[in-house]
């Protein structure tokens, strides 16, 4: 993990029209580096060889949710300092400050812009590391 | 790739995906539709129904993700249609209101496909399926940032024959009363994003299916001031006889 340089993400949604969007938002927009994974344990699996800067999951997804996949992540040497962020449709601030407990930078409204998640990302990630 | 190009490159893709989506969509709504016809025979405790309500949560979030935000907010009251079926509340009516939405939904998807959609036949269809489902029944909305609250109001009118549906945001609770129609609504003075004040002002000045709703304000200080054509119609404040008084405006308000 490159200190204060976000170029690599693990992004972690199960719905594949969302990945596609995302996908589009964050490597044709963002220019970042993307993994994308359809489930908990698929993240957990590439996390080692990844080794994302950063790794956005979604909240509600079918089996292993994002919060439990992030604290599975922890367990591991690549990802258990990595920067996090949640993607839901939960955003009132009771449910936000919920999310940053579990150790979330931020969090991020779904549905999202694909136009202008890249900036909302860069934007946490500079307020983070200044 | 410079920046515009980039842009312009990521523009197109999302054009294409969100073609995509309104090809796929009957499909995916012929999908759901069979699922909810199993409904009569698997019920709320079943693999088929856990499959179709995940199938429209999913729905409601890649349309949102495209922009067809009017599927989004006909899938949002699939879902409360779901969640009164897995509360036990079964019956031949859901499962029509259901096939109605996904009707809704199809029609939705049609529109989308021209450039220039126009979508307000279809909200109002949306209204005049929830007004049938809601039909005879005293629909409130509580605009309340706390539970503990928001139980204490429920607790208060329980024996009222309402049916209620609780917003914990202002905005969320406007964007709720410009579509949907209620016979009153309960509101803290100082819910988040949009307080009670502000949300009656908005609600009046907007002109819409809710500009006249009766609007009960809850709240905590000793002399809160409203424009006088602006007021709520019940000012109740957070003492002991807040429960007893609640319940005297709702009776009042339902029974007119």
């Amino acid at each position: 993990m490159s200190i204060n340089k976000l170029e690599k993400i693990l992004y972690v949604e199960d719905e594949p029209d969302i990945q596609a969007v995302a996908k589009i938002a964050l490597e044709t927009v963002g220019g970042y580096i993307l993994k994308t994974c359809s489930s908990g344990s698929e993240a957990i699996a590439s996390a080692e060889d990844f080794k994302p800067d950063l790794i956005l999951l979604d909240v509600m997804m079918p089996g292993m949710d994002g919060p439990t996949t992030l604290a599975e992540l922890r367990k591991l040497a690549a990802t258990a300092s990595t920067p996090a962020m949640f993607m839901t449709a939960k955003v009132q601030p009771q449910e936000i400050a919920h999310f940053k407990s579990l150790g979330a930078l931020d969090v991020v409204a779904k549905p999202f812009d694909p136009m202008t998640l890249s900036t909302h990302i860069k934007e946490v990630w500079e307020k983070h590391y200044t | 790739m410079d920046q515009q190009t980039g842009l312009d490159q990521a523009q197109r893709l999302l054009l294409q995906l969100r073609k995509d989506f309104l090809v796929d969509l009957p499909d995916k709504i012929d999908g759901i539709e069979s699922m909810v016809l199993q409904l009569e025979q698997t019920g709320n405790d079943s693999e088929n129904f856990e499959t179709l309500f995940r199938s429209v949560h999913s729905l409601k979030g890649t349309a949102g993700t495209h922009g067809i935000n009017t599927i989004t907010f006909i899938c949002h009251q699939l879902e409360d249609v779901l969640t009164e079926y897995d509360k036990g509340h079964a019956a031949p009516e859901l499962i029509d209101a259901l096939l109605a939405y996904l009707d809704l939904i199809r029609r939705t998807g049609d529109i989308a496909r021209d450039e220039t959609a126009d979508y307000s036949e279809i909200h109002k269809l949306l209204e005049n399926i929830r007004s049938r489902r809601n039909r005879g029944k005293n629909i409130g909305l509580i605009v309340e940032g706390s539970i503990f609250m928001s139980n204490l109001y429920m607790d208060s009118i329980e024996d009222l024959q309402a049916e209620l549906v609780i917003v914990k945001d202002g905005l969320d609770a406007l964007d709720r009363l410009l579509r949907e129609k209620y016979d009153f609504v309960i509101m803290g003075s100082e819910t988040k994003s949009l307080n009670g004040t502000a949300l009656l002002y908005a609600l009046r000045a907007a002109g819409g299916i809710n500009r006249n709703i009766k609007a009960i304000m809850v709240t905590s200080r000793e002399h809160p001031k409203f424009i006088e054509e602006l007021a709520p119609d019940y000012l109740l404040h957070k003492n002991k006889q807040l429960s007893e008084r609640l319940c005297t405006a709702v009776t009042e308000i339902i029974s007119h």
